[in-house]
C-alpha cells in the first residue's frame, strides 16, 4: 500500500464514517428514548432526500433553504407518524416493530409511484475537488463532514443543556420516574421523534447532492445504521458517532484488500465481536 | 381516545398501502406493483393469457417498468390490428402483469402466481436474477418463458421451455467492445465491475468469456460490488491503483448506481474510457454524473431516438412511451414489446395453445422485430433459442446523449 492509497483511504474513512454518524444520530435517539426499533427511519431519510429533490430542483428554490424546509417537513411527518402509528404500541416492542416494517413497504412504492423509480440528481451546492499530494479531496464531502460536525454539537448541546433534552434523557433512564417528576411522556416522544426524524431528514438533505435521491435509498441507510448503533450501543449518541467512525475506516481499509460485498459482511463480524467483549456495544448503557 | 387513534392509524394505513399499489394512468407512474391486467377489447374472441413479470418496485424496477410497459404496447397493438388467429379461431391477448421483484425467491412466488393461480402458458420475465426464480416454476410446469436478461446459463440445454429475446451479454459485449477497439485501438488495458447479486454472479462469465474473444485487450480482472452502494470512493482508490485506464467496462443493474460510479471516478481524476452494456434509466444517471463525469461514455441501452441509425419505427414507440410515461424510453421496452410479438408467432407458427407445441414451433417462427427486419431465434447452447439484434453505441458529446454507430455481436457498420 502506497502513502497515497494510505491517505486516500484514511480521508476516505473519515468522510463515509461521518457520513453513517448523522444518519445513525436519530436512529439511536428515538431507540434510547421512545425504546422503538424504528426500520422506518430509513424512509424518513429518503423523504428528505425526495422532498428537497421537489424543492430544490422541481420548484427551483435554494439549495439551503430548501434543506430547512426539508428537514422542517420531515420533522413534522414524524411527529405524525410517532402520533398515529407508535403512540398505539408503546410499551409494545413487537407491535411497533411490525409497523414500522409495514411502513418500510408502503413508504418507498408510494415515492416510487408519484415521483418515479429513477435516480433523481441534486446539484452540488459546493462542487469541485482539491488535490493534496496525489490525495482528492471533495469539497462537498468536507462540507459534508463539516455540516456532520456541527449537527452532532449541536444535538450534544441540546440534549445536555435544553429543558426538552434533559427530559429526553431522564425519559430514557427511566419513563416512569420522569413521568412522576411531571415530564409529559407523550410531549417528549414527540419532540424526539421530530429530532430523529429531522435529523434524518437533513442528513439525507447533505448526502444527496454527493450521490442521488431514489426511493430504495432508504434500505442501505438502515441496515448501515442498526450496525453503527449496535457496535456504538443501542440509544447512545456518543456510541452512533464511535460506531459510523469506525464502520467508516472498516469499510475504506477494508475495500483496499477484499471486494465490496465482503466488506459489507465486515460490519457484521465486528458486531459479533464487540457483543462477545461488550454485550451492551462499545457505548452502551449497562 | 386510544380506540379513535387505532381507527384514524388504520385509515391512514389503507390509504398509503392503496397508494403505493396502485397505479394511476398519470404519465410519470410505475405500473402497479402488484397486478394489473391491460384492457383487452370486448369480443367473442378467445383469449390468450401472457404473463408479464419484472421488478416493478425496488432497485431493479427501472429494467422491470421498462420491459413490461413494453410488453404491454405490444398486446396493445396486436389487439388494436385484430389479434391472432390460432386454428381458425380469433384470439385477443391479455397481459397479466406482476411484480417478480429482483431476486430469484421473488421470481419464485411471482412466477407460481401466474401459473397456478392465473393459468397462464406463457410468461414474458425481465431480469436475470427473478428469472433464474421462475424459471423454477415454468420449466416443470411446462410454461413457456421468453427472457430478457443477460445471461446464457437459463438457457442451457435443460431448460427446454425458456428463450431469450435479447442478447446475452456476449452479444453486447462483443459489439461494443470491437467498436470501442475500433474507435480507441490505443487503449488495450481493461478492468470489469459488477454487481454482486443473482444477475451479477450469472452474468459474470458471459462478460469475461466476452473479453477473451479480443486477444488486444489486457484482461485485469474484475471486482464486485454490492447493488445499492451509492459511496465508491473507498472502491476506486483501489480500481485506480490498479491503473486500469483507458478502459472501465461497468455494468450496473440498480437505480442511481451508475451515475453515482460515474461522478466519484471522474472526482477521482479518472479520464479513461467507460463502456456501459447494460444499464437502464441512462439520462436520469447521466443527470446524477454531470456532463464532464460523462463525456465520450460508450453506452448502449438508451438511444438518443430521435438521432441516426434509430429506425422510424423505434421512434415511433418513443414518441408514444414518453408521451405515455413522460420519460425517455430504454431499449428494455423493445425488448419486451418483441418478447410478447415472439409469443405471438410461436403460437400463430403451432397452430396451437399447447406450450410444449409452441416450443417445438418456435425456432421456426418470425415476426416484424421493432429492432427492424425478422426476429427470429438464433442458434445458442445447441438449439435456437436467442435472438440478435444490432445495436446503437451511443455516447455523451458536451452533455448530449449522441448515437455513434450501430454494432453487432459479429461486424460493425458506421
Amino acid at each position: 500500500m502506497t502513502f497515497t492509497m494510505f491517505a486516500q483511504s484514511a480521508i476516505d474513512g473519515l468522510t463515509t464514517g461521518m457520513v453513517y454518524v448523522v444518519v445513525a444520530l436519530g436512529l439511536t435517539l428515538v431507540f434510547g428514548v421512545m425504546d422503538i426499533v424504528n426500520f422506518a427511519h430509513g424512509e424518513m431519510f429518503m423523504l428528505g432526500a425526495i422532498v428537497l429533490w421537489f424543492l430544490s430542483v422541481s420548484l427551483g428554490i435554494n439549495y439551503i433553504v430548501a434543506l430547512l424546509m426539508s428537514a422542517i417537513a420531515i420533522a413534522i411527518l414524524g411527529v405524525l407518524i410517532e402520533r398515529l402509528f407508535y403512540r398505539p404500541f408503546r410499551g409494545r416492542l413487537l407491535d411497533s416493530f411490525i409497523v414500522a416494517l409495514a411502513l418500510v413497504t408502503i413508504i418507498p412504492n408510494t415515492v416510487s409511484n408519484i415521483a418515479g423509480p429513477f435516480a433523481k440528481a441534486i446539484p452540488s451546492p459546493l462542487p469541485g475537488t482539491l488535490q493534496v499530494q496525489g490525495v482528492t479531496l471533495s469539497l462537498e464531502r468536507m462540507a459534508v463532514v463539516m455540516a456532520s460536525i456541527v449537527l452532532v454539537a449541536a444535538l450534544f448541546a441540546f440534549i445536555q443543556w435544553h429543558k426538552a433534552g434533559k427530559a429526553m434523557r431522564a425519559v430514557a433512564q427511566d419513563p416512569d420516574a420522569a413521568a412522576l417528576q411531571g415530564i409529559s411522556i407523550d410531549r417528549t416522544s414527540s419532540v424526539c421523534m421530530a429530532l430523529g426524524c429531522g435529523l434524518a431528514a437533513a442528513a439525507a438533505g447533505l448526502i444527496a447532492p454527493l450521490f442521488s435521491a431514489t426511493p430504495w435509498m432508504g434500505g442501505e441507510v438502515i441496515m448501515k445504521s442498526f450496525i453503527i448503533i449496535i457496535i456504538g450501543g443501542l440509544g447512545s449518541v456518543p456510541g452512533a458517532v464511535l460506531g459510523g467512525i469506525l464502520l467508516g475506516y472498516l469499510e475504506a481499509f477494508g475495500t483496499l484488500f477484499v471486494s465490496l460485498p465482503i466488506v459489507t459482511l465486515f460490519g457484521f463480524v465486528l458486531i459479533i465481536v464487540v457483543l462477545l467483549a461488550r454485550p451492551k456495544g462499545l457505548l452502551g448503557r449497562a | 381516545m386510544r380506540n379513535l387513534s387505532m381507527a384514524v392509524m388504520a385509515l391512514v394505513m389503507v390509504f398509503l398501502l392503496a397508494a403505493s399499489a396502485c397505479s394511476a394512468p398519470t404519465p410519470t407512474q410505475a405500473p402497479a406493483a402488484t397486478q394489473a391486467l391491460v384492457p383487452t377489447p370486448t369480443t367473442a374472441a378467445g383469449v390468450l393469457k401472457i404473463g408479464n413479470i419484472g421488478p416493478l418496485a425496488g432497485v431493479g424496477s427501472e429494467y422491470g417498468t421498462s420491459g413490461t410497459r413494453g410488453a404491454n404496447m405490444a398486446v396493445e397493438d396486436i389487439n388494436k390490428a385484430g389479434g391472432i388467429t390460432v386454428g381458425g379461431k380469433k384470439y385477443v391477448l391479455q397481459a397479466v402483469t406482476s411484480d417478480s421483484g429482483y431476486a430469484v425467491d421473488t421470481g419464485r412466488t411471482a412466477a407460481e402466481k401466474l401459473v397456478f393461480t392465473d393459468q397462464v402458458k406463457f410468461v414474458i420475465s425481465i431480469g436475470t436474477g427473478n428469472t433464474q426464480g421462475s424459471q423454477q416454476v415454468t420449466e416443470p410446469n411446462k410454461v413457456l418463458l421468453i427472457y430478457n436478461g443477460g445471461s446464457d446459463a437459463l438457457i442451457a440445454a435443460q431448460y427446454a421451455y425458456t428463450f431469450r429475446v435479447t442478447m446475452a451479454l456476449d452479444g453486447f459485449m462483443t459489439a461494443m467492445l470491437s467498436f470501442a477497439l475500433e474507435k480507441y485501438p490505443q487503449n488495450t488495458r481493461i478492468f470489469s465491475t459488477i454487481y454482486d447479486d443473482a444477475s451479477g454472479k450469472a452474468v459474470m462469465p458471459t462478460m469475461q468469456d466476452a473479453i477473451k474473444q479480443f486477444p488486444q485487450y489486457q484482461n485485469l480482472g474484475f471486482d464486485n460490488y454490492t447493488p445499492g452502494t451509492t459511496d465508491f470512493y473507498p472502491w476506486i482508490t483501489k480500481m485506480l491503483a490498479m491503473n486500469p485506464q483507458p478502459n472501465i467496462l461497468n455494468l450496473t443493474s440498480t437505480t442511481g448506481t451508475l451515475g453515482n460510479f460515474l461522478k466519484q471516478l471522474n472526482e477521482r481524476g479518472y479520464t479513461g474510457l467507460i463502456i456501459s452494456p447494460s444499464s437502464a434509466g441512462l439520462a436520469s444517471e447521466f443527470k446524477v454524473a454531470g456532463p464532464k463525469a460523462t463525456e465520450g461514455i460508450l453506452y448502449t441501452r438508451e438511444w438518443n431516438w430521435e438521432g441516426d441509425f434509430v429506425t422510424p419505427r423505434q421512434r415511433e414507440m418513443s414518441r408514444r412511451y414518453t408521451s405515455q410515461y413522460n420519460i425517455p424510453m430504454t431499449t428494455y421496452v423493445l425488448d419486451g414489446y418483441d418478447a410478447v410479438y415472439a409469443v405471438a408467432a410461436g403460437v400463430v407458427a403451432a397452430g396451437s395453445l399447447d406450450a410444449t407445441a409452441v416450443r417445438d414451433a418456435m425456432p421456426n417462427a418470425t415476426w416484424d422485430s421493432v429492432y427492424g427486419g425478422k426476429g427470429q431465434f438464433y442458434e445458442k447452447l445447441g438449439r435456437k433459442c436467442a435472438f440478435y439484434y444490432p445495436i446503437v453505441v451511443g455516447t455523451v458529446k458536451n452533455g448530449e446523449m449522441v448515437n455513434l454507430g450501430i454494432a453487432n455481436p459479429t461486424q460493425l457498420k458506421k
